[in-house]
C-alpha cells in the first residue's frame, strides 16, 4: 500500500492490555490546572521504568468540570490495578495536593473503583471532612491556601497500551516535522495519550540484549547508522526513524488515533522526504492487540 | 393438696441419691413422707424422667440500679427480643437485660426456681428488692455490697476493732435484707474516686490507706463470726487484666483459711504468656482451688454473642470502655457506697482473647475436682445471658460437642489451650450438685436445692434427652412450692417466690454512729434507708424467708 | 395500571393510631386487592383489617396513594426500598423509617421522627414536619444514614438528631436544636433556625443562606470567610431536585464556624456571605 508516495508496510503494531483511569485536575485558572497536570504526568513515558504511562488528554472548559473551574483531563495507565493505584496516589499526593488552588476529580466511571483521594485525606490530620454528594464521596482537606477538594475514588477501566507506528524519513528534520504534524492531529482524538516527550520517541527498542542485565535494547534494525553492520530493515534513502506510541481506553480509540496520525504523515508525503510507515511488534505472540497498518488505512 | 410424682429417676445430691427410681410426695408446697392414709389429689407419672430439685442461680444480675441502666442504654436489646403479652404472662423484652417479668418467666421455663442478685448496693437495696419483687415465680435474694463504702473504710482507717465491723456488717445485712455479703474490687471502687485507676491486692487506697487484702480479711472474718452461711462473695482485684492470675492466687492464700467464694473466676485466671501476652491460668487456679478447701468459685463462663456487662467495678469497667460494643457506656459513682459501670459487649469466636476466655472458663469447670465447690454461672449478663445455661451444660456434659465448638474458634487460641485434651464429662449428678444441692448449701438455703422430706417442693422434671441442651432448655414439669408452673417447657401458671434473707444479730448502738453519718453524707436519712419487711411482703405477693445462721455464731444478743 | 389508593374512611373516626408499615410496595408486591384488604393493621392494642379503615382501589403497588390521610397514620413507608408513596393530607409519626430507596411525597404535615434512621431514597414534605426529622430512635447512635429529605415548610425541633449521612433540605425555618448531636451529613436551611443550633454537633455541615436570628452558639468558633470548592458541587446536585433549592443561585463564599467545641468540634456551620 502506498499513500502519497509513502509505503505503508504490511505489518502491525502489537499492544498490551493495561488498566487505566481518567482524572480531572482543576484550578483557579487554566495555567495552574495545566501546571499541576504536567507535574502529575511527568516522568511517565513508559511502564518499563516509570511504573505507569500518563499524559494530558486535553484541556477542559469550566463548563465541563465538576466544580466549574478550568481543568485538565489526564489519562494514566499501568500494567495492573494495584500498580495504577499506587502511581495515582503518589502522583496525586505530590503533584496535585501540593499545587496551589487545585482540586482533583474522577473523570471516568468503571465497574471497579480505586482510591483517588481516599488516602490523601490523612494529610488532613483529623481535620479532613467527608461529603457525600450525589452518591459520590469527596474529601475536603484543609491546606494553607484553603481547602483541597478531592473525590475519594475513580473508576478503573481495561485499556490498551503500546499502539505505535514508525515514521521513516530521509532526514531527521523531516521525520521530526512529520511526527509533529501527526501529534497535532492525534491530540484531537479523545481517550488516547501519546506518553513520550512531545508524543514522539526516537529510541525504539527490541526485545533482549547482549547484556544479561537488560531485557530490551536499541532496535538496531531501524538504526540508520547501522545499515552496514546489522541485519537492517532500512533502505539506503532512510536516514532517520521516529516512533509515536499511543495508549488508549480501547482498541478503537487507538485505531482512530493511528489513522489520523499516519494520514497526517502521509499528507506531507514523499515530497517531504517521508518514505515508509512501519510498526513495532514482537511477532504477535506477546500482545493480544494487533493494529495492522494497512487495515487501519484502508 | 397432696401430689405424687411417680417413678422418676431422682438426682438429689444433698442426700446422695444418684438416679434412683423413687416416688416423691408433696403436700402444701413441701416434700413429705409417703402418706399412709389418703388418696392423692394429683398423681403425675414421671417414669423414665429425670427429677431434680429446682435449679438455683447463685450469681445473676437481675435487679438493682445497673441492670436498669443496661435496660435504659440498650433499646436495641429490647427491640430485637420482644415478648408479647399472653393471657398468662405480661409483655416484656430484652435478651441480655430482660425486663423483670420476662426474666422470671424464662428462668422458670428452664427449670430454675431461685436466683440471687450478687451486687446490691446498700443505698440501692430498695430498688433492687422492688425489681426482684417484680420477678415472678423464682425465689430471690441478694448479697449486699460492702468494701468500697466510706463508712467501712473510715472504720478501718481508724483501726476499729473487728467487733465494730461485725456490727456494721450485720446491721447493713439486716436493713438491706441480704443473705450474703459481696465485695467488688475491694476498696478499688473507692480508690477510683481518688483518681486511682488500678489497685493491687496490697496497694493502699490513697485516701484511707487501707489495702484490698485488709478489707477482704475484715469482711470475711465478719461474715464468719456472724454465722452467715454464705461465705464472703468476692469479685477480686484486677478483673480481666492479663496476668491477674497471681493476684487471684494471692487472694486465696491471703484469706487465712476463712471461707471465701470467688466469683466469675474465669475473669481472674489470665496469664501473660504467648505472642498475644494473654494466656490461660486455669490450671494454676484450679490447682489452688483444689488445694484450698475454704474456697468456692463460680465460673462466669463467657459464651459468644452480644451481651452487656454490668458491674460495680467501675475501675475495671472504665478501663474496658474502649471495647464497648455498641460504642456506649456508663460509669457512675453511687453516693458513698460504691459505683458501677455498664458496657455493652460482644464476645466474638474469632477473637483470640474472647475465644481463650471461653476456653479458660470450661477448663476451670473441668479441672476443679469437687463439684460442690464450683458453680455454673455466666455471671448473667456479663459473660452471657442466663438463657444460655442449657448450652453451657451441654458443653460440660458432651465432650464431642465441646470439641466441635472448640475447633471453630480462633486458631491461635486453640493452640494456646489444652481444653481439647480434657476428657471429663459432667454427669447429671454433678450438674445437680452444681446447680442445686451445692448452690443451696453455698447460699445458705436450708429448705431448697434438695428433695428430702421437709424441703420446699421446688422440683424440675426433665426428659432424659442425650442432647443435654434440649433437655435443660425445656423441662417437662417445673413445680414451684408444689405448684406446677411449667408443663412441656411452657409456663402454665405464674406464682411469686419468696425473698431469702439472713438476720445476723447486731448491737443497736451502731446506729449512734450511723445516724450522723447518714445525716451528713447520704441522700437519705438512716430511718429511710432501712427497708422494712412490709415493703417486701405487704402486697401479699412477696414474702420473706429468714434462713438459719450457722451454728456457733459468735453473737447472741 | 392505576395507583393503589388507600382512602381513609371518615366514619368511624380514628380513635387509635394505625401502623401502616405493611402498606409499602415491598410488602404488597404480588398481593391481590383481596389479599391487601385482608391485611391486619396494628391499631392500639388490637388489629383491624385494612379494608375496615381504608377504601382500597387501584392496582399499581409501585405507586401507592393515601387519600384523606390523618396524623394518626404512623410508619408510612416503613423499610420501603422501591416505589412511590404519595400522601394527601397529614401523616403521623415515623414516616419513612428505615427507608432504603424509593420515594415518599407528603402533601401535608408529618409527625415526629420523619425519615428516622432512613438509609436511602427521597422524602419530600410539602408542609411542615414534627420533631426529630432524620433522627435516631431513642438510645440509638445513628439517625439517617443516607437519602434526601426536602421540607417545603418548617421543620420541628431537633432536626437531624444523631444524623449520620444524607441531606435534609429545609425551605422554611428549622426548629430548636437543629443539627443537635449530628454525627455527619448535610442540613441546609433557607429560612431561620431556632435556639441551640447544632448543639453537641460532632461532624457534618449546616448550610445557611442567612445569619441565624439567634446568632451562633458560643460553642462554635469563627473560622473566617472562605471560598469552599465543594459548595458548587453541592448546588449542582440540588439542580435536579423538585425544590426551591434547585433555584438557589450557587455560592461558594461562606463564613465558617466550627463546633460544637464542647465535644470533638468537627462540625461546621456555613453562612452565606
Amino acid at each position: 500500500m502506498i499513500i502519497n508516495g509513502v509505503t505503508i508496510d504490511p505489518t502491525f503494531a502489537e499492544a498490551f492490555p493495561m488498566k487505566g483511569t481518567r482524572i480531572i485536575i482543576t484550578a483557579h485558572n487554566a495555567k495552574w490546572a495545566m501546571i499541576s497536570a504536567q507535574a502529575f504526568t511527568g516522568f511517565a513515558t513508559s511502564v518499563i521504568a516509570c511504573g505507569c504511562e500518563a499524559g494530558i488528554e486535553r484541556e477542559l472548559d469550566p463548563s465541563e468540570t465538576p466544580d466549574g473551574r478550568h481543568g485538565v483531563a489526564v489519562l494514566i495507565f499501568a500494567m495492573g490495578g494495584k500498580g495504577l493505584a499506587k502511581q495515582v496516589e503518589t502522583r496525586a499526593g505530590q503533584c496535585v495536593l501540593t499545587s496551589p488552588t487545585s482540586a482533583l476529580f474522577s473523570g471516568i466511571d468503571g465497574e471497579i473503583e480505586m482510591a483517588l483521594g481516599q488516602n490523601l485525606r490523612f494529610f488532613g490530620d483529623g481535620f479532613q471532612i467527608s461529603k457525600m454528594i450525589d452518591g459520590k464521596r469527596y474529601w475536603r482537606i484543609p491546606v494553607m491556601d484553603g481547602e483541597f477538594l478531592t473525590q475519594e475514588k475513580t473508576g478503573v477501566v481495561s485499556s490498551v497500551g503500546g499502539g505505535n507506528f514508525l515514521v521513516l524519513a530521509e532526514s531527521q528534520a523531516q521525520a521530526l516535522a512529520a511526527c509533529e504534524a501527526a501529534i497535532e492531529q492525534m491530540r484531537k482524538i479523545p481517550n488516547v495519550i501519546m506518553p513520550f516527550p512531545g508524543g514522539v520517541v526516537r529510541s525504539g527498542s527490541k526485545v533482549g540484549s547482549k547484556y544479561k542485565a537488560l531485557n530490551a535494547s536499541t532496535n538496531d534494525a531501524f538504526c540508520p547508522t547501522l545499515k552496514g553492520q546489522t541485519n537492517s530493515d532500512l533502505s539506503p534513502e532512510v536516514e532517520s526513524v521516529m516512533e509515536i506510541v499511543i495508549d488508549g481506553l480501547s482498541k478503537e480509540d487507538i485505531d482512530k488515533a493511528m489513522r489520523v496520525g499516519i494520514q497526517a504523515v502521509c499528507d506531507l508525503g514523499a515530497e517531504n522526504g517521508i518514505r515508509r510507515i512501519s510498526a513495532g511488534n514482537y511477532g504477535g505472540k506477546l500482545g493480544p492487540f494487533h493494529f495492522h497498518l494497512q487495515e487501519i488505512m484502508a | 393438696m397432696l401430689m405424687k410424682l411417680t417413678g422418676g429417676k431422682i438426682y438429689d445430691p444433698a442426700h446422695g441419691i444418684d438416679g434412683e427410681v423413687r416416688d416423691i410426695y408433696v403436700r402444701d408446697g413441701r416434700i413429705v413422707e409417703r402418706p399412709t392414709d389418703v388418696k392423692f389429689d394429683q398423681e403425675i407419672d414421671v417414669r423414665g424422667k429425670v427429677v431434680m430439685a429446682g435449679a438455683i442461680d447463685m450469681h445473676t444480675h437481675i435487679g438493682g440500679g445497673k441492670v436498669n441502666i443496661a435496660r435504659t442504654m440498650l433499646p436495641e436489646d429490647h427491640a430485637a427480643d420482644v415478648v408479647a403479652r399472653t393471657e398468662l404472662m405480661r409483655s416484656g423484652c430484652g435478651h441480655a437485660a430482660p425486663s423483670t417479668l420476662t426474666a422470671g418467666y424464662r428462668y422458670a421455663e428452664m427449670g430454675y426456681t431461685a436466683g440471687f442478685e450478687p451486687a446490691i448496693l446498700p443505698i440501692n437495696a430498695r430498688q433492687a428488692h422492688m425489681e426482684m419483687h417484680d420477678t415472678p415465680i423464682i425465689d430471690k435474694g441478694g448479697y449486699v455490697m460492702l468494701g468500697s463504702d466510706d463508712f467501712l473504710l473510715r472504720m478501718m482507717a481508724a483501726n476499729n476493732d473487728q467487733e465494730a465491723i461485725n456490727n456494721y456488717v450485720a446491721w447493713t445485712m439486716n436493713h438491706s435484707h441480704a443473705i450474703g455479703v459481696k465485695v467488688v474490687n475491694p476498696g478499688g471502687i473507692n480508690a477510683f474516686k481518688f483518681n486511682q485507676r488500678k489497685l493491687d491486692l496490697d496497694e493502699k487506697n490513697h485516701y484511707y490507706g487501707v489495702t484490698p487484702r485488709e478489707i477482704l480479711l475484715r469482711l470475711a472474718r465478719a461474715v464468719k463470726e456472724l454465722g452467715v452461711p454464705h461465705p464472703l462473695h468476692v469479685h477480686g482485684c484486677n478483673l480481666g487484666v492479663p496476668g491477674n492470675l497471681d493476684t487471684t492466687i494471692n487472694t486465696m492464700e491471703g484469706i487465712e483459711g476463712l471461707p471465701m467464694h470467688m466469683t466469675h473466676i474465669q475473669f481472674h485466671s489470665y496469664g501473660t504468656e504467648g505472642d498475644f501476652k494473654f494466656s490461660s491460668g486455669s490450671a494454676q487456679i484450679a490447682e489452688q482451688i483444689n488445694k484450698h478447701k475454704n474456697i468456692t468459685v463460680d465460673v462466669g463462663q463467657i459464651l459468644f454473642g452480644q451481651t452487656v456487662t454490668a458491674s460495680g467495678d467501675n475501675m475495671r469497667q472504665h478501663a474496658a470502655h474502649p471495647h464497648a460494643h455498641p460504642n456506649k457506656w456508663v460509669c457512675m459513682d453511687i453516693e458513698c457506697d460504691a459505683g458501677c459501670g455498664v458496657l455493652p459487649f460482644k464476645y466474638k469466636d474469632q477473637s483470640y482473647v474472647n475465644a481463650l476466655q471461653w476456653m479458660i472458663g470450661l477448663e476451670t469447670f473441668l479441672m476443679v475436682d469437687d463439684p460442690w465447690r464450683v458453680f455454673l454461672t455466666t455471671d448473667h449478663p456479663n459473660g452471657a445471658p442466663f438463657t444460655s445455661y442449657p448450652h453451657l451444660i451441654k458443653l460440660l456434659m458432651d465432650k464431642t460437642f465441646r470439641n466441635d465448638v472448640l475447633s471453630q474458634l480462633h486458631p491461635e487460641a486453640q493452640k494456646a489451650s489444652h481444653l481439647a485434651s480434657l476428657d471429663r464429662e459432667y454427669t447429671l449428678y454433678e450438674i445437680a450438685i452444681m446447680t442445686r444441692a451445692g448452690a443451696a448449701k453455698l447460699v445458705g438455703l436450708a429448705d431448697r436445692g434438695h428433695l428430702g422430706v421437709g424441703g420446699a417442693a421446688d422440683i424440675t422434671v426433665y426428659t432424659d434427652n442425650p442432647d443435654r441442651e434440649k433437655m435443660f432448655t425445656t423441662p417437662d414439669y417445673v413445680f414451684k412450692d408444689g405448684n406446677m408452673v411449667v408443663k412441656d417447657g411452657h409456663l402454665i401458671d405464674v406464682t411469686w417466690g419468696t425473698t431469702h434473707v439472713v438476720k445476723p444479730n447486731y448491737d443497736i448502738s451502731i446506729e449512734k454512729q450511723l445516724k450522723p453519718y447518714f445525716d451528713r453524707y447520704h441522700t437519705q436519712k438512716m430511718g429511710n434507708f432501712k427497708i422494712s419487711d412490709d415493703e417486701i411482703s405487704d402486697d401479699g405477693r412477696g414474702s420473706i424467708t429468714v434462713q438459719p445462721l450457722l451454728l456457733g455464731a459468735k453473737y447472741d444478743y | 395500571m392505576s395507583a393503589l389508593t388507600f382512602t381513609l374512611k371518615t366514619a368511624p373516626a380514628l380513635v387509635q393510631r394505625i401502623d401502616c408499615s405493611a402498606l409499602t410496595s415491598d410488602a404488597l408486591a404480588e398481593k391481590s386487592l383481596k389479599d391487601i384488604a385482608e391485611i391486619e393493621l396494628q391499631t392500639g392494642n388490637t388489629t383491624v383489617r385494612a379494608d375496615s379503615v381504608f377504601d382500597i382501589s387501584g392496582d399499581d403497588v409501585n405507586n401507592i396513594v393515601f387519600v384523606n390521610s390523618s396524623d394518626k397514620l404512623d410508619f408510612v413507608g416503613h423499610s420501603m426500598t422501591t416505589g412511590k408513596i404519595t400522601v394527601e393530607g397529614n401523616v403521623g409519626a415515623y414516616t419513612g423509617i428505615f427507608m432504603d430507596g424509593g420515594n415518599i411525597e407528603v402533601n401535608g404535615d408529618t409527625g415526629i421522627y420523619t425519615a428516622c434512621e432512613m438509609k436511602s431514597g427521597q422524602i419530600k414534605i410539602n408542609g411542615n414536619t414534627g420533631d426529630f426529622v432524620g433522627g435516631a430512635r431513642p438510645g440509638r447512635k445513628n439517625g439517617m444514614t443516607g437519602g434526601t429529605v426536602i421540607i417545603t415548610g418548617n421543620s420541628g425541633d431537633r432536626t437531624g438528631d444523631h444524623m449520620r449521612r444524607g441531606m435534609i433540605l429545609i425551605e422554611g425555618n428549622a426548629g430548636d436544636y437543629c443539627a443537635a448531636r449530628m454525627v455527619s451529613g448535610t442540613i441546609a436551611v433557607l429560612g431561620d433556625t431556632g435556639a441551640h443550633l447544632a448543639y453537641a454537633m460532632k461532624r457534618g455541615t449546616v448550610l445557611l443562606t442567612q445569619t441565624p436570628s439567634r446568632g451562633i452558639s458560643a460553642n462554635f468558633n469563627d473560622c473566617g470567610s472562605h471560598t469552599l470548592a465543594f459548595l458548587p458541587l453541592l448546588f449542582a446536585s440540588f439542580a435536579k431536585l423538585d425544590s426551591k433549592f434547585a433555584q438557589v443561585e450557587s455560592f461558594s463564599r461562606v463564613q465558617r464556624y466550627a463546633g460544637d467545641l464542647a465535644g470533638i468540634g468537627m462540625g461546621e456551620i456555613l453562612v452565606k456571605i
